[in-house]
């Protein structure tokens, strides 16, 4: 598509492949864990788990320790219906987004909203990464990204506005399509001001897409990885975990780990998901098969 | 001319860039340091490392370890220079214009070149391989033949006991690998290296042993003036180093580990040896210039375990402390 061609010509992704959150540099062989920690009722996933400010709190702590590098703190969850408007998100995140930096100066707080209200009252609370999961819909959001001095995620939600369903989409070639609204929204947070080596692209599995589309997308996920955006992805759980295996939302963790195997060998960089632990040792085993890092302790035929 | 000698673990995972992100057996890889630094501290003219191989052959000092053939992928330590081969019957399959790509030095010289360089030795080096299943009588005159040399020489010997020494070990669990190591013991530490020619072969092999021709070598090389003079095997035997037990000395320092708990009393400690070796300062010509007055050498033993069931041994064996 020619978008492709004049988003590429517009931004250009940071050489040597350097991701910075916070004030931490990532390289290209350094594969990230996004715990996602939701201030929701009803999120998909295990719903209200994290409801109660306590208990979120605690599950800061948990996925600290089990090697979470990112916290993704969301208020509004991605499905209907149940409007969630500006001033209650930033009640359900701002706050936790404070205290969150309060315990953990050094960790990385990824704020998952659309809305450049909520994003700036995330910053201001400590947040370092705005998750822009709806694809840029709110063309603000950038500006507060780079006024902020954070990070931006440039998805592909496939047009359609926040909290909709797919409904009979259709690609010509969904990861050109994905290619060209990525880099577009990179190259655009880019002139808006935001550090390129602070923006990420995300391809949003299950965002405007059917399951065969998310299908795509990861089994071609290196035309993402050799633009040279770092590549984030948002496999758990998902319905096309699910309806590969036509399983229901409780029983996708292995499935979901497949996924992030593959990502990771395909080259992803920052993974968002509930299981940290499994999601860590998933990614720390690629890393060793993929040589990036050394595994931690090899004795076996060498004694 | 031998003016010292140190006995070295061999072990792949001897090498840090083997064992991953851990630091393994952080122990035994000082021991090893401190074995090869008490080594170059008598100001050898020539090391000449002595390691067991699949053949006996002379290898090029440029030669190194193929660290990759240990672990592909992540390690690329084939830096070989020199031609690949031996220059004695090898079985090695390298090039041999160097050419081809072989599995470079054998692992026992390899890791010996690597102490040595650890240890900061950038004098001349000999490496010799000698086949694990050489025959005693071999290796002895292997060792009579690095002795003769003029240059005062320093002897690094690599090689390792038994893998049979525990349930989990490599080769299972093998009742008889506990008393053949403890006869190497024995012989190290009690500054007898003649009694090492008493090993058996057939054992040896049966019991994973890797390091029994090297240290014949060293046994060839160092007479350790019992009487047997190091050609005659049977004279070094297993009988004479039995009698050594009786010497009970203290087992020094190591003797807190698994292995070898039968020998402990057999230890005779570097410092209660030290004097009886003195007379051995002056002598010229012989060969070998380490040999005490009633035979034995000053041993200090740095490392006795079998923490993978494996037994490995550190030792340094020389005449004096060196000034």
């Amino acid at each position: 598509m020619s978008g492709t061609e004049a988003a590429g010509a517009g931004a250009s992704a940071p050489r040597g492949g350097e991701l910075r959150l916070g004030r931490r540099v990532f390289g290209p062989e350094q594969r990230l864990v996004m715990a996602i920690v939701n201030r929701t009722p009803d999120s998909f996933y295990r719903p209200g788990l994290t409801w109660d400010p306590a208990v979120a709190m605690e599950r800061v702590h948990e996925v600290a320790a089990e090697g979470a590098d990112i916290i993704d703190i969301g208020g509004v969850p991605a499905k209907p219906p149940d409007d969630v408007d500006v001033r209650e998100e930033i009640r359900r995140i701002v706050p936790f987004i404070a205290a969150v930096r309060d315990a953990y100066p050094d960790l990385i707080i990824s704020a998952d909203t659309w809305r450049h209200e909520v994003g700036l009252e995330a910053c201001a609370a400590g947040a370092d990464l705005l998750n822009d999961t709806w694809g840029g819909w709110d063309p603000e959001l950038a500006s507060v990204a780079a006024s902020c001095g954070v990070g931006l995620v440039c998805s592909h939600a496939g047009g359609v506005p926040p909290r909709t369903r797919p409904f009979r989409v259709a690609y010509p070639d969904v990861v050109q399509d994905v290619l060209s609204v990525t880099l577009g929204l990179a190259a655009r947070a880019v002139s808006a001001g935001v550090a390129p080596e602070r923006i990420l692209i995300d391809p949003a599995h299950d965002f405007g897409k059917n399951s065969w589309h998310s299908l795509e997308i990861t089994r071609r996920l290196g035309e993402l990885v050799t633009t040279g955006w770092p590549v984030l992805v948002s496999l758990s759980n998902k319905d096309f975990v699910g309806e590969a295996l036509d399983l229901p939302v409780d029983q996708r963790v292995a499935g979901t780990l497949a996924a992030t195997a593959v990502s990771a060998w395909l080259g992803a960089r920052v993974f968002r998901a509930h299981e940290v632990r499994e999601t860590r040792q998933v990614l720390d085993t690629v890393s060793a098969i993929q040589g990036d890092v050394l595994p931690a302790r090899t004795v076996r035929g060498l004694a | 001319m031998i003016v010292a000698a140190a006995l070295c673990a061999a072990p792949p995972l001897l090498h840090p860039a083997l064992t991953g992100r851990a630091v393994v057996l952080p122990e035994l890889r000082a021991a090893c340091a401190e074995a090869v630094a008490r080594l170059l501290r008598f100001g050898p003219e020539l090391v000449v490392v002595v390691g067991p191989a699949p053949a006996t052959g002379e290898w090029s000092p440029d030669e190194r370890l193929d660290l990759a053939a240990f672990a592909p992928g992540v390690v690329s330590g084939y830096s070989g220079a020199g031609g690949g081969a031996p220059d004695g019957a090898g079985s090695c399959d390298a090039g041999p214009d160097g050419a081809g790509r072989g599995f470079g030095l054998p692992l026992s010289l390899g890791l010996g070149v690597m102490l040595l360089d650890q240890g900061g030795y950038r004098g001349p080096r000999r490496l010799s391989a000698v086949g694990q299943d050489e025959p005693t009588g071999t290796c002895a005159a292997l060792g009579a033949e690095l002795a003769s040399g003029a240059a005062r020489t320093g002897l690094l010997v690599m090689g390792d006991g038994s893998a049979r020494r525990s349930l989990k070990a490599p080769g299972h669990l093998d009742p008889r690998a506990e008393p053949f190591d403890a006869q190497v013991e024995r012989a190290v530490r009690t500054g007898r290296p003649g009694a090492l020619l008493g090993l058996d072969e057939t054992l040896a092999r049966d019991l994973m042993v890797t390091g029994r021709s090297a240290w014949q070598v060293l046994a060839g090389a160092m007479p350790d003036g019992t009487g047997a003079d190091g050609a005659g095997s049977d004279g070094a035997g297993s009988d004479g180093a039995g009698s050594d037990g009786a010497g009970a000395g203290a087992a020094g320092s190591y003797g807190a580990g698994s292995y070898g708990a039968g020998v402990d009393g057999a230890g005779v400690d570097g410092a209660g040896v030290d004097g009886a070796g003195a007379g051995a300062t002056g002598v010229e010509g012989g060969g070998v210039d380490m040999a005490g007055a009633n035979g034995a050498l000053v041993t200090e033993v740095f490392y006795r375990d079998d923490p993978f069931g494996v037994a490995y041994l550190v030792a340094s064996l020389h005449p004096r402390s060196p000034e």
